[in-house]
């Protein structure tokens, strides 16, 4: 399919769906597919198999087919593949157990140019983290899961790729500090979600502070980077908390990359002081604009630590576990009622010293309460209290039970005065479709939205999530043909995405996609790690 | 093609697995809760692992030409699971789905096949059936250990109401000696008339979680009708997976329903305590000391029984009961359940060592447990230590037979 650019739309690259991604055309290319070729001789893979085991140990590395499945899917397949392509058998796995072995694992895929995907929770969503090129090695980092350290001085904490969420926060709060909030459950992790995927926490703060201070990372050709203060040789001695030191900031090279310009092995991240309280703040709105003005007014004035809006169809699959939710009354009920269909709800997490926390609860109030027409919301149940706060959190296992279909979902970043706009449009295409819910049928398949404060507010994080049944091909083939329209509307109306993807390569600047080009060649001559996901 | 593909609700699990990760990591603590996660390294070797590979063996790759063809592999991955339950409990709770049911039906399934099980669960088999129990021990030594202590005992009757079925592991196992004397000696100080039962059978439960399950119905139809046949209305166990053999699965295998009640010796001496028929003293009149308890997977999180054995831990005089980080549902596996001691060892060492580990770091003296197995295999584990941790391991019925005043 040829790819076209007209004034406010793009077409997606299409990608073959045979049993090899093509990539773009020139020598590039070319090259990469004779090296596919090469790789996927089975007896350069039995060489590397060999001395990946010499390395990691018998147990840690494989070939079999059984050990490689695990790794082809995540929640969002099959229509993942339409972003990334259809998955690719990879040929090998191997679970490195540090730094250096990672080192010796990414020289020998040189040596055999075998390309690369790490993964660590597999968590990762839309085929980010699922091979989609043929002969490749997955890298998996779980073993990567030390916390090395918690400094109370600078309030960082020095951990490896496989420290979940939920685990670092408990632990730093031994220490009288937290961890940034971010969307969702406990599990998965900072350096998936803060460095490859470039999310941020979800308040006006985390705007401005980014979490990340220092960054080691394994080059793609094997040798070791590390950024900020710890760059300088001896770091030790000096401080080594410090992400502005010795000129340019790459830690900014690393993030949105996807792991294709290096694998991170270690981050120093910022954690912030735990409050003497915590307050849970919810808002209900009877307008999308009330909430709209409610979320830039309270993040203007840096209020919350956490700050999430959601209309009531996600608020349902929050609150509502699987239980409550295949009792189609109770289901009517508590949609007649507490969560109309036409609300939208605004959820600040408040900590802090006593007296701030006050402050900032009245400030929140006034500006909610009394300038935007909120009320406070009431759930009629304890549980479904918890569970919200848990999602809010990210302390908690709310966000488990959303998850009883495959999903379908895309996010992205949006200027506040477009958003209404947009999601107008977008509810206008899904709605018609006629989705039904996976665990109650006799109602609509919610149409969740989210919006998260970024950038102090002036952008917002925009996102739609349906959940569909995958073994229903009609579900899944009329989900399938929205992601076309859904990334021409986004982009029509001024989105952008937080992070790259091959197939929206031709609406970059010529100076913009040539140079992650360069970069790529430069950092990765023989083009091993994730050929196939950013340009 | 596997005829798991036919159960709708197993196959809607399997495609649906979200890959969340919850299964992996306690809620609470943060720490692993999945053994074989933290042993294997290989996702293969994870809950969302073997739900993939299920799906391959369901024919769900073939549009990729993926086929699953080396069993040994195969068992392998499905075979190191200790069937705990640690994933399930998470999964179930908020989600409705359960991935223990799909890696039961498996083993099923590959059992109907004759691929599985694995040699050593083979032979699981065999010495049931022709020794009547797993060890393949001889079955006229079972009740050796208690022989003497009951023949002369006047609350031995045929007529009463209450059969003590004493299992395999406690009869055989070296590492439990005075297991089946305290429980008797508990009974005796109660004055609870009681009953064992002669030529008592293997209750197969080991049989039924390696997936071999079809081919001991017939065994289990003669044990069932062998303890019917006593007429006894309650039955006692203090082996967790006796008691659930009896109590879930014979129902659900042979389609009948018990006209007994299944009571676990942690159950019995509970409401010993409740109703004032056994006073605790001082454990072994030793003094103070610190006791952890762990709480066996049959027991807790698959028959929900938490605080019985807490409130006894909790009414000895002198025992300051502390948790471990992971407890109650969320509690570590020891190692041995799902036949994986048999085919696994050093998995199944490792991961009882983790269990010392946990205990001996929060400075419990004393690791109490209400399971045999449990008590066995962290034995077995601690004596590969040396003496280097100074932990006693306990059943709850052997630190009551030592309080009793």
């Amino acid at each position: 399919m040829r790819r076209w650019i007209r004034a406010g739309k793009v077409e997606m690259n299409r990608v073959d769906t045979g049993s090899r991604s093509t990539s773009v055309a020139g020598s590039f290319s070319e090259t990469i597919r004779s090296k596919q070729d090469e790789a996927e001789n089975m007896e350069t893979i039995g060489r590397a198999l060999e001395e990946l085991r010499e390395v990691v140990g018998e147990e840690s590395a494989s070939s079999a087919a059984e050990d490689l499945l695990p790794y082809l899917r995540d929640i969002f397949s099959p229509l993942g593949e339409k972003f990334f392509g259809k998955p690719a058998m990879p040929r090998v796995i191997v679970c490195p157990a540090n730094a250096e072995e990672v080192q010796k694992v990414v020289k020998i895929a040189n040596k055999y140019s075998i390309p690369i995907t790490p993964v660590t929770f597999g968590t990762n969503m839309g085929g980010l983290a699922i091979p989609a090129i043929e002969g490749s090695m997955i890298v998996d980092l779980k073993r990567l899961n030390r916390i090395i350290g918690i400094d109370e001085e600078s309030m960082t904490a020095t951990i490896e790729p496989a420290v979940s969420f939920g685990r670092l926060d408990a632990e730093a709060r031994k220490h009288g500090l937290r961890a940034v909030s971010k969307i969702g459950g406990y599990t998965g992790g900072f350096v998936g979600n803060f460095v490859s995927a470039n999310m941020r926490p979800h308040n006006a703060r985390g705007g401005w502070t980014d979490p990340v201070v220092t960054l080691e990372v394994i080059l793609p050709t094997g040798e070791l980077l590390r950024t900020g203060s710890q760059a300088a040789q001896g770091f030790e001695k000096l401080n080594p908390y410090a992400r502005l030191a010795w000129g340019p900031d790459f830690v900014g090279l690393f993030r949105g990359s996807l792991g294709a310009y290096g694998i991170v092995t270690k981050m120093v991240v910022r954690l912030y002081p735990a409050g003497e309280r915590n307050e849970f703040l919810m808002y209900e709105f009877n307008s999308l604009q009330d909430l709209l003005e409610s979320i830039n007014k309270t993040q203007r004035n840096d209020i919350g630590v956490s700050v999430i809006g959601i209309n009531a169809d996600d608020l349902y699959t929050i609150v509502m576990d699987y239980e409550d939710r295949s009792n189609p009354e109770l289901v009517r009920r508590i949609k007649s009622s507490v969560l109309r269909e036409n609300l939208w709800f605004l959820f600040i997490e408040l900590e802090g010293i006593a007296e701030k926390v006050e402050v900032e609860k009245r400030i929140a109030d006034r500006i909610c309460l009394k300038e935007n027409y909120a009320k406070s919301v009431q759930l009629p149940e304890e549980k479904m209290t918890r569970y919200l706060q848990d999602y809010v959190t990210h302390r908690g296992r709310a966000i488990m039970h959303q998850y009883n279909g495959a999903l379908f979902a895309f996010w992205c970043c949006m200027p506040r005065c477009k958003i209404t706009t947009f999601i107008e449009k977008v509810n206008s295409r899904f709605k018609p479709l006629g989705l039904k819910d996976v665990i109650c049928p006799t109602e609509p398949a919610p149409l969740r939205w989210v919006i998260i404060p970024f950038d102090r507010g002036t952008t917002l994080l925009c996102g739609i999530c349906v959940e569909y049944d995958p073994q229903d091909r009609a579900h899944r083939e009329t989900l399938g043909k929205m992601v076309q329209p859904l990334i021409s509307t986004m982009l029509s109306m001024g989105a952008t995405i937080p992070l790259t993807m091959k197939p929206l390569t031709s609406m970059l600047m010529p100076s913009y996609a040539n140079l992650m080009r360069g970069i790529k060649k430069l950092l990765d001559p023989n083009n091993i790690l994730v050929p196939d996901k950013i340009c | 093609m596997m005829r798991l593909r036919d159960d709708h609700d197993l196959v809607n699990f399997i495609e649906r697995c979200s890959k969340c990760a919850f299964c992996l990591e306690d809620h609470r603590s943060h720490l692993p809760i999945c053994p074989s996660t933290e042993y294997f390294h290989l996702a293969s070797y994870r809950p969302p692992g073997r739900l993939e590979l299920a799906r391959a063996l369901i024919g769900k790759y073939n549009d990729i030409g993926v086929k699953l063809t080396n069993m040994n592999e195969v068992l392998k991955r499905f075979y190191s699971c200790t069937l705990c339950g640690a994933c399930d409990t998470k999964c179930r709770e908020l989600t409705g789905k359960s991935p223990l049911r799909v890696f039961m039906g498996v083993r099923r399934e590959l059992v109907n096949q004759e691929v599985a099980p694995p040699l050593s669960h083979r032979v699981l088999l065999q010495n049931v059936l022709y020794h009547g129990n797993p060890q393949g021990m001889p079955s006229e030594k079972r009740h050796e250990r208690i022989l003497k202590v009951i023949n002369n005992s006047s609350l031995l009757t045929k007529e009463a109401p209450l059969l003590y079925f004493t299992g395999c592991t406690p009869s055989y196992s070296n590492n439990l000696p005075s297991h089946m004397t305290n429980m008797v000696e508990i009974l005796k100080r109660t004055n609870t008339k009681f009953r064992i039962l002669q030529d008592e059978p293997c209750c197969s439960h080991v049989l039924i979680k390696t997936g071999q399950e079809k081919l001991i119905t017939d065994y289990m139809k003669k044990s069932l009708e062998k303890v019917k046949a006593t007429g006894v209305k309650q039955i006692l166990f203090t082996c967790p997976a006796c008691y659930r053999a009896f109590k879930h699965e014979y129902p659900r295998l042979l389609g009948t329903k018990p006209d007994f009640e299944c009571i676990t010796a942690s159950e019995f001496i509970s409401s010993l305590l409740d109703e004032g028929k056994v006073q605790l003293s001082e454990k072994g009149g030793v003094g103070e000391t610190t006791v952890t308890y762990h709480d066996p997977c049959h027991l807790g999180r698959q028959s929900g029984i938490y605080d019985q054995p807490r409130h006894i831990l909790g009414s000895i005089k002198g025992l300051k009961l502390i948790e471990m980080p992971r407890n109650r549902e969320n509690a570590w596996c020891c190692g041995i359940g799902g036949g994986v001691k048999t085919a696994f060892p050093e998995f199944s060492e490792r991961t009882s060592e983790e269990r010392i580990d946990e205990a001996v770091s929060i400075g419990a003296s004393v690791l109490a447990t209400a399971c045999p197995a449990c008590e066995s295999g962290l034995k077995d584990a601690l004596k590969t230590r040396n003496g280097k941790n100074n932990l006693e391991i306990l059943d709850i019925v052997d630190v009551v037979a030592q309080s009793l005043s």
